[in-house]
C-alpha cells in the first residue's frame, strides 16, 4: 500500500491555518474561568498574528495548495480578503467587549466562534474548488448559526437563530444541488475544470447542467448575501442577534459571498454571461429598491440597517455585470468601505446597549448629540458615509462602482442605483436629525456612567478610517485593484 | 438479473419517497425515509460502491434517523396539520420539475450515446475502502482537514446552545 | 448433466445459510435453557431439570408454549408498527453472521446426486465475504436499534416508551465506542474484510487479543450495552419498567425479541472470538492431520464463542445494574476516550 503523497503547501493556507488554530487556542484559554476577562484580548492579539501572516504572503502570488488538486490557492484576491475580514471580526471584537459582559455572554466559545467564523471566510475567499468553497460556508454558517442565538435566555436571540438555521440549511441544499448539477456537467468540482468544460463544446444537455447548477448557486449565495427575493430572514435575524453579532452577520459573512461571487462569475461562468447578466441586473434593481423604500418606514434601528444592507448588497451586484477589472475593484473597495461603515453603525448601537436597556428605535437616539457627543458625532460620520455624502468613503465607493458601471456600458442601471441612494438619503439623515434636534423624552438609562473604552476606540477608528479614506482613497483602491489582478 | 434488482431498489426508493411525503404520521414518514436510504444503498451496491453503500446505512439509517425518531417520540408529535402550505404545495411541484430537467436531460444525452464525464479515479478497484482512503489522503486531504474543523465547530455549538445558565458548578 | 458453476455456487451458498440459521437457532433455544441451568448453579439452585434428561427438552417445552398463548395487542397501540417491530430487531441480528467466518476453506468432491454431476468445489465457511465487512457489522447493530425503538413506542404504554427511548440513546452512545474499538484493529490489519481480520491472526501469539488488550476490554463492555444485557439492562428493568420495551408483548411476538436478544448475543461472542481469539484459527493447527483440521477449527470456534456466551451469562448474574446517568458516563467519558487513546497508541507502535 505505497500511495504517492502529494507534494502540498502548507504555506498555501497558512491563514487559513493561523486562524483556525487561534481560534482553538482561545477556545481552550476560555475554559479556565480565571481568564475570562482576558479572552478578548487574548483574541485581539491572536487575529493581529493571522493578520500579519496574512500581510506578509500579499503579493507572493498564486501558490496553489497541492500539486495533485488545488483545492485552494493563496493569492492576492484571497489574502485581501482574509484582511477585511480579519479587520472585521478586530472591530466586532472591540463592539462585543462590554456589550457581552453586560448581558454575561462574554465566554471563551463567543470570540473562539468568531475566529473560526473568519477562518471560514477566509477559506471561501482562498477556495478554487466547489468543495473547498461549501466547507468553508458551512464552517462560517455554523458559527454563525451559535453565535445568533448565543442569548440563550433571549426569545429574539433564539428566534434568529432559528430562522437563520432554517433557511440557512435550506439555502446549503440548493448550494449542494448546484455543486452536483455542475459536477455533473463536468466531472469535476475545480473551478478551472468548469471553466474548461464552459469553455469547450457544449451539448444542450450540458448547457442545461450547467445552467441550472448555476442557478442554483445563485439562489444559495443569494441568500447569504440576503439578494431580493431571498432577502425576507435579514431585519429578523439582525433584530435578534445580539448586536455585535448582527455587524459581524451583515458585513464580514456578506462580504465573504460576495467574494465568492467575484471569483465565481468572474472567472469560472463569464462563458454563461448571456444568460446571467439579465438574471443578476433585474435581481440587482429589485435588491437595491426593495431594501431602499422599505427601509424609509422602518423605526427600529437594526431593521433599518437591515434594509440599508439589502440595498447596500444591491449596490454591489451591480458591478458584477460589467465584468471588467475595474468593476471587481470597485467591489473590493466598496466591500472594504461597506465593513466599516456597518461595523460603525451597529457599534454604536452595541456601545449604547452595553449600559442598561437596549438600544433599539430612534426615540431611544433622541438627544444623543447633547448627551454623548463623540458617539453622535461616530453615528453622523457613518449614516452620511452610508447615504454617500462627501467627503466620506461611502461617496468614494459609490463613486467607483457606479463610475465601473458606466464604463461596462450599463448607463440605465447606473442611473437607476443613483436614484435610489437619493430616495436613502431620507431615511439615514432621519437618524442624524433624531440625534440632534430631537430632546430625549425621558433620561434614557445609557445616560449614566462612561462607556466602554474599547467600543469608542473601535468606533473612533472606524469613524476615522471613513473620513480617511474619503478625502485620500487612491492607497486603498490601489489595493482593491491589486487584488483583483491575480483574478485569471 | 441486474436490471430486476435495479428495478427493485429504483421502485421502493421512489414508492417510498412518494409514500413519504403523503404521509402524515411523522414516525412513519421516518421509517418510510430509512426504506428510501437502505433501498438507495441497495442501488450503490449494484454500481460497486460497497463502502459508499455500507456508509449510507451507517450513517443515514443508522445515526441520523434514529435521531429523528427519538425526537419525534420524545416530543410526541401526532399527525401533521394540513393546510398551511396551500399555496406552496403546487409550487414545489413545479420546482421540483424543473430541478429534475437537467438530470433528465443529462441522462437522455447518455443514452443517445453522449460523451461521459470522466469521474474521480474509476477502473480497477473502483469503490473499495482502499480507494476511497487513498483519495481522501492525497487529493481531498485538505476538504478532510476542513471537514474535521466543521465537526469541531458544531460540537462547540451544540454544547453552547443547549448548555442551561451561564456556569454550572460541579455536580 | 453437468450443475452449472453459477448455479453451484448458489445452490451451495443456500445450503451455507440453512445450515448457519439451523445452529444459530438451536444455539439460541440452547442459551436460554443454559442461562436458567447457569443462573442456578450461581445462585445455588437446581434450575430446569424436569423436561427430558437434565432438562434438555426445556427449550422444545418453552417453545410449544410460546405459540399456544394468545396473541395480545393493546387497544391503543399502532397495530402495524407493533407487529413489524420484532421482525425489526431479529433481522439484523442475523443478517451480522453472514460475514462472520466459521473456518477455512473446504473441497467439496465431486460426486453425483439424483443424476447430477456435481464437480469439484472449493468454497469457505463463510456466507460472503465482504469488503467492507466490519463497517457492515456496526451497520446492523445500528439498525437494530428501531426495533426496540419502536416496539416501545407502538405500544402505547409509558413504560414501554421509556423504555425505547432509553434504548435508542444508549445504543447510539455505545456504538461509537464499539466501532472505535475496532479501529486498532482495522490500522494493524489494513483491511476490513472479516477473512484478512482472521488472517492476521494465523499465529497463537498474533491473536490480537495480545495485541490490542484495551481494545478487547472497550469491546466487551461496548458490546454488552449493544445487547442491552446487564450490567446495562435498563432498557427492560423490572424494577422502574415493568419489562421495558417488550412489555406489552406476548406469545410468538415477545419470543421473537427474546430470540433476537439471545442471537445478536451469539452474534457479539462469535465476533470476540473472531476479532481477538483468532477466529477460527487455533495453537498447534499443523500437528492436525490434514483430514481433521477443518473439524478441528471449527469446533475451537465454536468453543471460543460458547465461552463467551458463558461469559455473557456469567456477568448477568453477578453485576448489578448501573444508574442511567452512571451509565451515560462510563459510554461518553470513559469509554470513548479510551477507545481514542488505544488509537492513538496503535498508530504510534506501528510507526515505532
Amino acid at each position: 500500500m505505497n500511495t504517492a503523497l502529494p507534494v502540498i503547501n502548507l504555506y498555501a493556507v497558512m491563514p487559513q491555518i493561523v486562524l483556525v488554530s487561534a481560534a482553538t487556542v482561545v477556545l481552550i484559554v476560555g475554559l479556565f474561568e480565571r481568564f475570562r476577562k482576558g479572552i478578548p484580548y487574548l483574541s485581539l492579539l491572536l487575529l493581529a498574528v493571522s493578520g500579519v501572516v496574512a500581510v506578509n504572503q500579499l503579493g507572493l502570488g498564486p501558490v496553489p495548495f497541492s500539486d495533485v488538486s488545488s483545492m485552494m490557492v493563496m493569492d492576492d484576491f484571497g489574502l485581501v480578503a482574509t484582511l477585511v475580514f480579519i479587520a472585521g471580526a478586530v472591530l466586532t471584537v472591540l463592539i462585543s467587549i462590554s456589550y457581552a459582559e453586560a448581558r454575561s455572554i462574554d465566554r471563551g466559545e463567543y470570540y473562539a466562534l468568531l475566529i473560526y467564523a473568519v477562518s471560514g471566510m477566509s477559506m471561501m475567499a482562498a477556495s478554487t474548488d466547489l468543495f473547498t468553497f461549501f466547507l468553508g460556508l458551512e464552517v462560517l454558517s455554523i458559527s454563525l448559526y451559535v453565535l445568533i442565538g448565543f442569548e440563550q435566555r433571549d426569545a429574539g436571540s433564539n428566534e434568529g437563530a432559528l430562522k437563520y438555521f432554517l433557511l440557512g440549511a435550506f439555502a446549503s441544499g440548493f448550494i449542494l444541488y448546484g455543486m452536483a448539477l455542475l459536477y455533473g456537467a463536468s466531472g469535476s468540482t475545480e473551478y478551472e475544470a468548469i471553466a474548461r468544460t464552459l469553455g469547450g463544446e457544449r451539448s444542450d444537455a450540458v448547457n442545461l447542467l450547467l445552467l441550472g447548477g448555476l442557478g442554483l448557486l445563485l439562489v444559495g449565495i443569494g441568500f447569504k448575501i440576503s439578494m431580493v427575493p431571498f432577502h425576507a430572514w435579514t431585519p429578523d435575524v439582525y433584530q435578534g442577534a445580539p448586536t455585535p453579532v448582527a455587524a459581524f452577520l451583515s458585513t464580514g459573512s456578506k462580504a465573504a459571498a460576495f467574494v465568492v461571487l467575484i471569483r465565481l462569475l468572474g472567472s469560472v461562468f463569464p462563458g454563461l454571461q448571456m444568460e446571467w447578466i439579465p438574471l443578476i441586473s433585474v435581481l440587482a434593481v429589485l435588491t437595491i429598491a426593495v431594501g431602499n423604500v422599505v427601509a424609509l418606514v422602518q423605526t427600529n434601528l437594526k431593521r433599518l440597517l437591515a434594509y440599508s444592507s439589502i440595498a447596500h448588497a444591491g449596490y454591489m451586484l451591480l458591478p458584477l455585470m460589467a465584468d471588467s477589472q475595474d468593476g471587481s475593484a470597485s467591489i473590493v473597495f466598496y466591500l472594504i468601505v461597506y465593513t466599516a461603515m456597518n461595523l460603525g453603525a451597529f457599534g454604536v448601537l452595541a456601545v449604547l446597549s452595553a449600559r442598561g436597556a437596549p438600544c433599539a428605535t430612534l426615540e431611544d437616539l433622541a438627544g444623543l448629540g447633547s448627551r454623548r457627543p463623540l458617539l453622535a458625532a461616530v453615528m453622523a460620520v457613518v449614516m452620511f458615509s452610508l447615504a454617500g455624502i462627501p467627503p466620506t468613503a461611502g461617496f468614494m465607493a459609490k463613486f467607483y462602482l457606479f463610475s465601473a458601471l458606466v464604463h461596462g456600458g450599463y448607463v440605465e442601471l447606473a442611473v437607476i442605483g443613483l436614484l435610489f441612494s437619493g430616495v436613502s438619503l431620507y431615511y439615514y439623515l432621519r437618524v442624524v436629525v433624531w440625534m440632534y434636534m430631537r430632546p430625549a423624552a425621558e433620561t434614557p438609562a445609557e445616560a449614566a456612567g462612561r462607556l466602554s473604552y474599547t467600543g469608542m476606540t473601535a468606533l473612533c477608528l472606524s469613524a476615522l478610517a471613513i473620513l480617511a479614506v474619503g478625502v485620500f482613497p487612491s492607497e486603498l483602491l490601489q489595493l482593491a485593484e491589486r487584488a483583483v489582478m491575480t483574478l485569471p | 438479473m441486474e436490471l430486476y434488482f435495479f428495478l427493485f431498489f429504483a421502485i421502493v426508493a421512489v414508492a417510498s419517497s412518494v409514500a413519504m411525503i403523503l404521509q402524515r404520521n411523522p414516525i412513519y414518514c421516518v421509517l418510510l425515509l430509512i426504506m428510501v436510504m437502505i433501498s438507495i444503498a441497495g442501488l450503490y451496491l449494484m454500481l460497486d460502491a460497497q463502502f459508499v453503500a455500507i456508509i449510507q446505512i451507517v450513517v443515514y439509517a443508522g445515526a441520523i434517523m434514529v435521531l429523528f425518531l427519538f425526537v419525534i417520540m420524545l416530543l410526541n408529535l401526532s399527525r401533521e396539520e394540513g393546510g398551511v402550505f396551500r399555496i406552496q404545495k403546487p409550487l414545489a411541484v413545479l420546482l421540483a420539475a424543473l430541478l429534475f430537467l437537467p438530470v433528465a436531460a443529462m441522462v437522455m444525452s447518455y443514452a443517445g450515446g453522449g460523451t461521459t464525464p470522466p469521474a474521480d479515479g474509476g477502473g480497477a478497484g473502483f469503490g473499495e475502502v482502499e480507494q476511497i482512503g487513498t483519495l481522501l489522503f492525497t487529493k481531498y486531504l485538505l476538504p478532510v482537514e476542513i471537514a474535521a474543523v466543521l465537526l469541531l465547530i458544531a460540537i462547540v455549538g451544540a454544547v453552547v446552545l443547549t448548555r442551561k445558565g451561564t456556569v454550572s458548578v460541579g455536580e | 448433466m453437468v450443475v452449472d458453476p453459477m448455479i453451484l455456487e448458489g445452490a451451495i451458498a443456500l445450503v451455507k445459510i440453512g445450515i448457519l440459521l439451523g445452529v444459530v437457532f438451536t444455539t439460541v433455544a440452547y442459551l436460554t435453557f443454559m442461562e436458567r441451568r447457569v443462573s442456578a448453579l450461581i445462585q445455588d439452585r437446581l434450575g430446569p431439570n424436569r423436561v427430558g434428561p437434565m432438562g434438555l427438552l426445556q427449550p422444545l417445552a418453552d417453545g410449544i408454549k410460546f405459540m399456544w398463548k394468545e396473541e395480545f395487542i393493546p387497544a391503543s397501540a399502532d397495530r402495524k408498527l407493533f407487529a413489524i417491530a420484532p421482525a425489526l430487531i431479529l433481522v439484523p441480528a442475523l443478517l451480522i453472521f453472514a460475514v462472520i467466518p466459521v473456518g477455512g476453506e473446504v473441497t467439496i468432491p465431486a460426486f453425483t446426486l439424483f443424476g447430477l454431476q456435481i464437480q469439484e468445489t472449493t468454497t469457505t465457511l463463510q456466507i460472503i465475504d465482504l469488503n467492507v465487512g466490519i463497517l457492515y457489522i456496526l451497520g446492523m447493530t445500528s439498525i437494530a436499534v428501531y426495533g426496540i425503538a419502536l416496539g416501545g413506542w407502538s405500544a402505547n404504554n409509558k413504560f414501554t416508551l421509556l423504555g425505547g427511548i432509553r434504548s435508542s440513546a444508549q445504543m447510539i452512545s455505545y456504538e461509537l465506542s464499539l466501532g472505535l474499538s475496532i479501529v486498532g484493529i482495522l490500522m494493524l490489519t489494513g483491511s476490513l474484510q472479516m477473512s484478512k481480520i482472521v488472517a492476521a491472526q494465523d499465529t497463537f501469539f498474533e491473536w490480537f487479543i495480545f495485541r490490542q488488550p484495551l481494545a478487547f476490554v472497550i469491546f466487551v463492555i461496548a458490546a454488552f450495552a449493544e445487547n442491552n444485557r446487564l450490567p446495562f439492562d435498563l432498557v427492560e428493568c423490572e424494577q422502574e419498567l415493568v419489562g421495558g420495551y417488550h412489555t406489552e408483548y406476548s406469545s410468538m411476538r415477545f419470543s421473537m425479541f427474546m430470540i433476537s436478544e439471545y442471537a445478536s448475543m451469539v452474534a457479539a461472542s462469535a465476533l470476540m472470538a473472531t476479532l481477538f481469539f483468532g477466529g477460527w484459527h487455533m495453537p498447534f493447527e499443523d500437528q492436525v492431520g490434514p483430514g481433521l483440521v477443518t473439524l478441528y477449527q471449527v469446533a475451537g470456534f465454536l468453543l471460543k464463542t460458547g465461552f463467551f456466551l458463558f461469559v455473557y451469562i456469567w456477568v448477568r448474574w453477578s453485576l448489578p445494574r448501573f444508574r442511567y446517568d452512571q451509565l451515560m458516563a462510563i459510554g461518553w467519558k470513559v469509554l470513548l476516550p479510551l477507545a481514542l487513546l488505544n488509537v492513538v497508541i496503535t498508530g504510534i507502535w506501528m510507526l515505532v
